[in-house]
């Protein structure tokens, strides 16, 4: 007679570890999908890369016919949480809502010409070869304020 | 199990994320465990536990860091452990596949990362992170004008209105050396603790698992100072750990985790006169 482990035996010893597998596949897939971060999400890509979230910039102008004005979002103490999220996963929905943060509080040019918002993410990348640190593009949104 | 509850009880007092619906039940979850111990035996306290870990960090999720997954799944482990027949047995089972499928996963990334393998991304941690500076200094001879100089370039490039795209840092050929190094041994180090924890039964490799994890403790967290995980870690070795040495080695490095925070590079270059007068003792940061 052979010895079967039980359904509620195989549970015990395996559902938390296959729960663990399910999130790390699932940050994998989202580091793809939706940039995420390799150092968050549960996927244990800790120390594996430079394209950490505190290390992402983001950058963000009011762009018009004649000029492109930087605008610093973290100034604002309310925004900290969505720029939190767009630095750990910078997907099109935040970005366009940090915009619309953005060009709410600030004084958009209301006199002729066009009006646009371009909001971006960028990680680093290190070339050990010659020193150089880059900001490479991850991703941005670029739309009319109005 | 009364050990490894303790020590569970102690990590969530320690290391759980500031929000404060996750704060103040787990602290009083805690406090409640640790005062009267016949509470940690039951099953449904470490659910309760759980289920404030798990809202918290889902609602989080793409805010906190891999060694608080690690935690919830190490206190529902222990809920799960409760509920059956072998306790201490289904308990060193989970945290043995969960030491083994976080290192998995870990080494997975090193792989798949373009910047790990060829040593840049640890050339530039050695270079920019305070937490490496002293390791840097000591080993990779970068001096502090280095880590200076890197300093302002990152600020430069990370400056909301510039309009840079690149910089140029400094460095030094001990800390690249050092780095191509640290990337090899961290490779290594962990795919072998992946392997002989996610080893099935007790010979092969599994036999040099507790030695394996407590070299990966012993040599990781002095540099990278990183005290949750190393806590998380040291716990859950103690959970699946068979022999009496093993435990007592994994409780001696929970224990003496802290000391890791003392920052041993500055305190040897006050030590030789190195750091200019008025330098001020920093404690690493830890995550």
């Amino acid at each position: 007679m052979t010895h079967r482990p039980s359904i509620r035996k195989l549970l015990e010893s395996f559902s938390i570890p296959l729960l663990l597998v399910l999130v790390a596949a699932r940050q994998i897939a989202l580091s793809h999908s939706e940039s995420l971060s390799p150092w968050r999400g549960g996927g244990f890509g800790m120390f594996s890369s430079l394209d950490r979230a505190e290390t992402r910039l983001l950058r963000c102008d009011l762009v018009t016919d004649s000029s492109r004005i930087p605008v610093d979002p973290s100034r604002n103490e309310r925004l900290s949480r969505l720029i939190s999220d767009i630095q750990s996963a910078p997907t099109s929905d935040r970005l366009s809502a940090l915009g619309d943060e953005v060009v709410r509080e600030v004084s958009v040019p209301k006199a002729g010409g066009t009006s646009r918002i371009h909001v971006e993410v960028r990680k680093l990348r290190f070339r050990s070869g010659d020193q150089r640190l880059f900001a490479e593009l991850l991703a941005y949104v670029d739309r009319p304020t109005r | 199990m009364d050990l490894v509850t303790a020590m569970t009880l102690l990590l969530l007092l320690l290391a759980v994320d500031d929000f404060w619906y996750l704060r103040i039940p787990v602290t009083s979850l805690a406090l409640a465990g640790l005062i009267y111990r016949p509470l940690t035996r039951q099953a449904s306290f470490w659910f309760l536990t759980a289920a404030v870990l798990v809202i918290a960090h889902v609602r989080n999720w793409q805010l906190i860091y891999n060694h608080k997954y690690l935690m919830t799944y190490f206190v529902l482990a222990i809920g799960v452990s409760l509920l059956s027949a072998e306790p201490d047995r289904t308990l060193a089972t989970n945290c043995r596949l969960l030491i083994g499928l976080c290192f998995l996963f870990a080494v997975f990334w090193k792989f798949y990362s373009p910047d790990f393998l060829d040593g840049s991304f640890l050339d530039f941690t050695l270079l920019t992170d305070g937490r490496f500076e002293a390791v840097s200094r000591f080993v990779g001879g970068a001096g502090s004008e280095i880590f200076a100089w890197n300093k302002n370039a990152v600020a430069e490039l990370a400056r909301f209105d510039s309009r840079e795209t690149s910089v140029l840092l400094h460095g030094s050929a001990g800390a690249l050396a050092l780095a191509r190094f640290l990337t090899v041994w961290t490779v290594v180090m962990e795919s072998a603790v992946a392997t002989a924890f996610l080893w099935p039964g007790s010979g092969g490799v599994a036999r040099f698992r507790d030695a394996l994890l407590g070299l990966f403790l012993l040599t990781t967290y002095p540099i990278a100072s990183v005290l949750t995980f190393g806590w998380v870690l040291a716990a859950m070795g103690f959970a699946q750990a068979t022999s009496h040495s093993a435990r007592l080695f994994y409780a001696a490095v929970f224990v003496l985790l802290p000391l890791y925070d003392i920052p041993f590079g500055r305190v040897l270059e006050q030590a030789f006169h190195r750091l200019p007068g008025g330098a001020i003792l920093c404690v690493g940061t830890r995550q």
